[in-house]
Protein backbone atom coordinates (compact mmCIF):
# COMPACT_ATOMS: atom_id res chain seq x y z
CA UNK A 1 0.00 0.00 0.00
CA UNK A 2 0.65 3.64 -0.44
CA UNK A 3 0.84 6.48 2.04
CA UNK A 4 0.99 10.13 1.22
CA UNK A 5 1.51 12.58 3.78
CA UNK A 6 0.24 15.81 2.30
CA UNK A 7 0.58 19.83 3.73
CA UNK A 8 1.11 23.08 2.34
CA UNK A 9 4.72 22.96 1.25
CA UNK A 10 5.88 19.58 1.88
CA UNK A 11 8.33 20.71 4.44
CA UNK A 12 7.18 20.50 7.65
CA UNK A 13 3.93 18.71 9.49
CA UNK A 14 3.75 15.96 6.52
CA UNK A 15 7.59 15.51 7.03
CA UNK A 16 6.99 15.03 10.33
CA UNK A 17 4.23 12.81 10.37
CA UNK A 18 6.03 10.35 7.42
CA UNK A 19 9.41 10.46 9.88
CA UNK A 20 6.92 9.21 13.22
CA UNK A 21 4.91 6.63 10.72
CA UNK A 22 8.51 5.36 9.63
CA UNK A 23 9.88 5.64 12.99
CA UNK A 24 12.74 7.73 12.26
CA UNK A 25 12.00 9.83 15.01
CA UNK A 26 10.54 8.39 18.45
CA UNK A 27 7.02 9.58 19.57
CA UNK A 28 6.94 9.33 22.94
CA UNK A 29 9.28 12.23 23.24
CA UNK A 30 9.73 15.50 22.01
CA UNK A 31 12.40 15.47 19.05
CA UNK A 32 15.82 18.18 19.69
CA UNK A 33 16.18 20.19 16.84
CA UNK A 34 18.86 18.12 15.71
CA UNK A 35 16.48 15.18 15.41
CA UNK A 36 13.89 17.03 13.02
CA UNK A 37 16.47 18.60 11.18
CA UNK A 38 18.05 15.34 10.61
CA UNK A 39 14.81 14.30 8.96
CA UNK A 40 14.97 14.06 4.79
CA UNK A 41 13.16 16.93 3.61
CA UNK A 42 12.46 18.82 6.94
CA UNK A 43 12.83 22.49 6.01
CA UNK A 44 14.65 22.13 2.40
CA UNK A 45 12.18 22.32 -0.04
CA UNK A 46 11.80 25.52 -2.80
CA UNK A 47 8.85 26.28 -5.06
CA UNK A 48 10.00 23.17 -7.32
CA UNK A 49 8.63 20.75 -5.12
CA UNK A 50 4.85 21.88 -5.06
CA UNK A 51 3.05 18.60 -6.20
CA UNK A 52 5.98 15.82 -6.30
CA UNK A 53 5.19 12.99 -4.66
CA UNK A 54 8.15 12.32 -2.42
CA UNK A 55 9.38 8.69 -1.17
CA UNK A 56 10.51 8.88 2.60
CA UNK A 57 10.48 5.04 3.33
CA UNK A 58 8.94 1.70 4.05
CA UNK A 59 7.26 1.28 6.76
CA UNK A 60 7.36 -2.28 8.71
CA UNK A 61 4.55 -3.90 6.97
CA UNK A 62 5.81 -3.23 3.63
CA UNK A 63 4.25 -0.04 2.86
CA UNK A 64 5.85 3.02 0.96
CA UNK A 65 5.34 6.54 2.73
CA UNK A 66 5.81 9.40 0.58
CA UNK A 67 5.20 13.09 1.02
CA UNK A 68 3.53 16.04 -1.10
CA UNK A 69 2.82 19.87 -0.83
CA UNK A 70 -0.04 20.93 -2.27
CA UNK A 71 -0.12 24.81 -1.16
CA UNK A 72 -3.57 25.53 0.14
CA UNK A 73 -5.76 23.08 -1.38
CA UNK A 74 -6.97 21.36 1.64
CA UNK A 75 -8.87 18.35 2.11
CA UNK A 76 -9.70 18.59 -1.87
CA UNK A 77 -5.99 17.38 -2.96
CA UNK A 78 -7.17 14.19 -0.80
CA UNK A 79 -10.49 13.41 -2.77
CA UNK A 80 -8.31 14.22 -6.00
CA UNK A 81 -5.88 12.05 -5.84
CA UNK A 82 -8.50 9.32 -4.24
CA UNK A 83 -10.36 9.99 -7.15
CA UNK A 84 -7.44 9.72 -9.43
CA UNK A 85 -6.52 6.44 -7.78
CA UNK A 86 -10.17 4.78 -8.16
CA UNK A 87 -10.28 5.54 -11.98
CA UNK A 88 -6.87 3.43 -11.79
CA UNK A 89 -8.56 0.64 -10.55
CA UNK A 90 -6.47 1.05 -7.25
CA UNK A 91 -8.06 2.71 -4.53
CA UNK A 92 -7.49 -0.09 -1.91
CA UNK A 93 -4.39 0.52 -2.28
CA UNK A 94 -3.35 3.87 -1.36
CA UNK A 95 -4.01 6.55 1.68
CA UNK A 96 -4.23 10.12 1.89
CA UNK A 97 -3.40 11.98 4.92
CA UNK A 98 -4.21 15.55 5.22
CA UNK A 99 -1.37 17.24 8.00
CA UNK A 100 -2.11 20.59 7.25
CA UNK A 101 -5.25 20.86 10.12
CA UNK A 102 -2.74 19.72 12.44
CA UNK A 103 -0.24 22.53 11.86
CA UNK A 104 -0.22 25.25 14.67
CA UNK A 105 0.56 29.19 14.42
CA UNK A 106 4.00 29.28 15.04
CA UNK A 107 4.56 26.36 12.43
CA UNK A 108 2.79 28.35 9.77
CA UNK A 109 4.57 31.48 10.35
CA UNK A 110 8.16 29.91 10.58
CA UNK A 111 7.09 27.79 7.30
CA UNK A 112 6.40 31.08 5.97
CA UNK A 113 9.64 32.48 6.85
CA UNK A 114 11.90 29.91 5.95
CA UNK A 115 10.91 28.85 3.30
CA UNK A 116 8.53 31.64 1.33
CA UNK A 117 11.00 34.47 2.08
CA UNK A 118 13.89 32.54 2.86
CA UNK A 119 14.41 34.13 6.32
CA UNK A 120 15.72 30.72 7.99
CA UNK A 121 16.53 32.82 11.10
CA UNK A 122 14.01 33.86 12.70
CA UNK A 123 11.89 31.24 10.85
CA UNK A 124 13.38 27.87 11.63
CA UNK A 125 13.31 28.22 15.30
CA UNK A 126 10.15 29.33 15.54
CA UNK A 127 8.89 26.52 13.22
CA UNK A 128 11.10 23.97 15.56
CA UNK A 129 9.40 25.07 18.42
CA UNK A 130 5.88 25.71 16.85
CA UNK A 131 6.37 21.45 15.22
CA UNK A 132 7.43 20.72 19.38
CA UNK A 133 4.12 22.14 19.84
CA UNK A 134 2.38 20.17 17.77
CA UNK A 135 4.39 16.76 17.70
CA UNK A 136 1.53 15.26 19.79
CA UNK A 137 -1.25 15.97 17.42
CA UNK A 138 1.12 14.62 14.51
CA UNK A 139 1.78 11.34 16.75
CA UNK A 140 -2.15 11.02 17.18
CA UNK A 141 -2.38 11.32 13.18
CA UNK A 142 -0.02 9.20 12.39
CA UNK A 143 -1.41 6.32 14.84
CA UNK A 144 -4.38 6.54 13.12
CA UNK A 145 -3.48 6.24 9.95
CA UNK A 146 -1.31 3.52 11.34
CA UNK A 147 -4.73 1.55 12.29
CA UNK A 148 -6.24 2.24 9.37
CA UNK A 149 -3.82 0.61 7.00
CA UNK A 150 -3.40 -2.32 9.41
CA UNK A 151 -7.11 -3.05 8.99
CA UNK A 152 -6.66 -2.66 5.13
CA UNK A 153 -3.97 -5.16 5.04
CA UNK A 154 -6.24 -7.62 7.19
CA UNK A 155 -9.15 -6.88 5.12
CA UNK A 156 -6.92 -8.16 1.67
CA UNK A 157 -5.60 -11.11 3.95
CA UNK B 1 -7.09 4.57 -21.25
CA UNK B 2 -7.82 7.19 -19.17
CA UNK B 3 -8.20 11.17 -20.24
CA UNK B 4 -8.44 13.81 -17.87
CA UNK B 5 -8.87 17.46 -18.92
CA UNK B 6 -7.83 19.33 -16.04
CA UNK B 7 -9.61 22.69 -16.00
CA UNK B 8 -9.41 25.50 -13.33
CA UNK B 9 -12.81 24.03 -12.54
CA UNK B 10 -14.12 20.45 -13.96
CA UNK B 11 -17.43 22.72 -15.94
CA UNK B 12 -15.79 24.99 -17.70
CA UNK B 13 -13.47 24.65 -20.50
CA UNK B 14 -12.31 21.11 -18.98
CA UNK B 15 -16.07 20.25 -19.98
CA UNK B 16 -16.29 21.58 -23.40
CA UNK B 17 -12.76 20.16 -24.06
CA UNK B 18 -14.18 17.10 -22.80
CA UNK B 19 -16.93 16.93 -25.19
CA UNK B 20 -15.38 18.07 -28.48
CA UNK B 21 -12.72 15.29 -27.87
CA UNK B 22 -16.03 12.68 -27.65
CA UNK B 23 -17.48 14.79 -30.53
CA UNK B 24 -20.56 15.01 -28.89
CA UNK B 25 -23.70 17.95 -28.81
CA UNK B 26 -21.98 19.39 -25.77
CA UNK B 27 -23.90 22.65 -25.78
CA UNK B 28 -27.16 22.19 -25.82
CA UNK B 29 -27.16 18.66 -23.61
CA UNK B 30 -24.93 20.33 -20.78
CA UNK B 31 -27.56 23.68 -20.54
CA UNK B 32 -30.31 21.70 -20.40
CA UNK B 33 -28.50 20.03 -17.81
CA UNK B 34 -27.34 22.88 -15.63
CA UNK B 35 -24.25 23.59 -16.89
CA UNK B 36 -21.78 24.29 -15.16
CA UNK B 37 -22.81 22.98 -12.18
CA UNK B 38 -20.23 24.40 -10.08
CA UNK B 39 -20.48 21.65 -7.55
CA UNK B 40 -18.44 19.27 -9.17
CA UNK B 41 -15.89 21.50 -8.36
CA UNK B 42 -16.12 21.59 -4.61
CA UNK B 43 -16.56 17.62 -4.37
CA UNK B 44 -13.24 17.44 -5.78
CA UNK B 45 -12.84 13.88 -7.95
CA UNK B 46 -12.56 13.38 -11.52
CA UNK B 47 -15.69 13.84 -13.47
CA UNK B 48 -16.55 11.01 -15.71
CA UNK B 49 -17.92 12.91 -19.02
CA UNK B 50 -17.98 9.62 -21.10
CA UNK B 51 -16.07 6.95 -23.53
CA UNK B 52 -15.04 7.10 -27.11
CA UNK B 53 -15.40 4.31 -29.69
CA UNK B 54 -11.86 2.71 -28.82
CA UNK B 55 -12.96 2.51 -24.69
CA UNK B 56 -11.22 5.43 -23.89
CA UNK B 57 -12.61 6.80 -20.44
CA UNK B 58 -13.23 11.45 -20.76
CA UNK B 59 -12.93 12.36 -17.34
CA UNK B 60 -12.85 16.29 -16.88
CA UNK B 61 -10.71 17.60 -13.19
CA UNK B 62 -11.02 21.02 -11.28
CA UNK B 63 -7.14 21.29 -10.08
CA UNK B 64 -7.63 25.01 -9.33
CA UNK B 65 -5.26 28.03 -10.53
CA UNK B 66 -2.10 25.89 -10.43
CA UNK B 67 -2.65 22.98 -13.03
CA UNK B 68 0.77 22.50 -13.43
CA UNK B 69 1.54 21.14 -9.56
CA UNK B 70 -2.00 19.04 -9.68
CA UNK B 71 -0.60 17.57 -13.18
CA UNK B 72 3.11 16.54 -11.60
CA UNK B 73 0.92 14.79 -8.56
CA UNK B 74 -1.48 12.75 -10.71
CA UNK B 75 1.33 11.92 -13.16
CA UNK B 76 3.81 11.23 -10.33
CA UNK B 77 0.55 9.07 -8.18
CA UNK B 78 0.46 7.06 -11.71
CA UNK B 79 3.85 6.48 -11.38
CA UNK B 80 3.72 4.90 -7.88
CA UNK B 81 0.95 2.77 -8.52
CA UNK B 82 2.62 1.08 -11.05
CA UNK B 83 0.36 2.47 -14.12
CA UNK B 84 2.10 4.02 -17.64
CA UNK B 85 1.53 7.09 -19.20
CA UNK B 86 -0.61 5.25 -22.40
CA UNK B 87 -2.76 4.19 -19.05
CA UNK B 88 -3.50 7.52 -17.83
CA UNK B 89 -3.29 11.34 -19.71
CA UNK B 90 -3.52 14.38 -18.32
CA UNK B 91 -4.47 17.59 -20.47
CA UNK B 92 -4.10 20.58 -18.67
CA UNK B 93 -6.55 22.67 -20.33
CA UNK B 94 -6.68 26.68 -19.74
CA UNK B 95 -7.98 29.72 -21.42
CA UNK B 96 -7.90 33.35 -21.15
CA UNK B 97 -11.51 33.71 -19.22
CA UNK B 98 -10.89 31.19 -16.61
CA UNK B 99 -9.96 33.70 -13.87
CA UNK B 100 -12.94 36.09 -14.65
CA UNK B 101 -14.85 32.92 -14.78
CA UNK B 102 -13.44 31.85 -11.13
CA UNK B 103 -14.67 34.91 -9.88
CA UNK B 104 -18.14 34.84 -11.57
CA UNK B 105 -18.63 31.73 -9.96
CA UNK B 106 -18.90 32.93 -6.65
CA UNK B 107 -21.82 35.07 -7.44
CA UNK B 108 -24.65 33.74 -5.10
CA UNK B 109 -27.38 32.18 -7.23
CA UNK B 110 -29.79 34.14 -5.20
CA UNK B 111 -29.16 37.09 -7.01
CA UNK B 112 -29.17 36.12 -10.26
CA UNK B 113 -25.31 34.34 -10.42
CA UNK B 114 -26.11 30.84 -11.67
CA UNK B 115 -27.89 32.23 -14.72
CA UNK B 116 -25.12 34.71 -15.14
CA UNK B 117 -22.61 31.84 -15.60
CA UNK B 118 -24.69 30.28 -17.68
CA UNK B 119 -24.36 32.83 -20.25
CA UNK B 120 -21.24 33.92 -19.61
CA UNK B 121 -19.72 31.00 -19.80
CA UNK B 122 -20.97 30.07 -22.72
CA UNK B 123 -20.09 33.31 -24.90
CA UNK B 124 -16.89 33.29 -23.28
CA UNK B 125 -15.73 29.92 -23.99
CA UNK B 126 -17.14 29.61 -27.51
CA UNK B 127 -14.78 32.53 -28.08
CA UNK B 128 -11.95 29.52 -27.32
CA UNK B 129 -13.35 26.99 -29.33
CA UNK B 130 -10.50 26.99 -31.71
CA UNK B 131 -7.86 26.69 -29.27
CA UNK B 132 -9.72 23.46 -27.75
CA UNK B 133 -10.12 21.80 -30.93
CA UNK B 134 -6.49 21.81 -31.87
CA UNK B 135 -5.87 21.34 -28.08
CA UNK B 136 -8.32 17.57 -28.62
CA UNK B 137 -6.74 17.35 -32.17
CA UNK B 138 -3.25 16.69 -30.37
CA UNK B 139 -5.10 14.67 -27.60
CA UNK B 140 -6.18 12.15 -30.23
CA UNK B 141 -2.65 11.68 -31.65
CA UNK B 142 -1.33 10.21 -28.33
Amino acid sequence: MKIIYHCYGGAHSSVIAAALHLKMIEKHQLPTENEMMAVPYYDKTDDSDFGSIRFMGVDEDGNEVYVLGKKGMGDKYSRILMGVAHILGAADDLITVNCLNRVNLSMKLGGFLSRRVGLIFPGRPVLLRGTRGAFMTLVNLVETVRLKSMKRLKVRK
Amino acid sequence: MRIIFLGRTPVHAALMAARIYLEDQWEPAEISRGWPDLSHDLSGPPVYIGSDSGGTEVYTLGGGRDLAMVKKSIEDLRDILGFQPEDLLVIPVSTRWDGLLGLMALIPSIIGGRRLNQVASLLLLRGQEKDLIELTAKAKQV
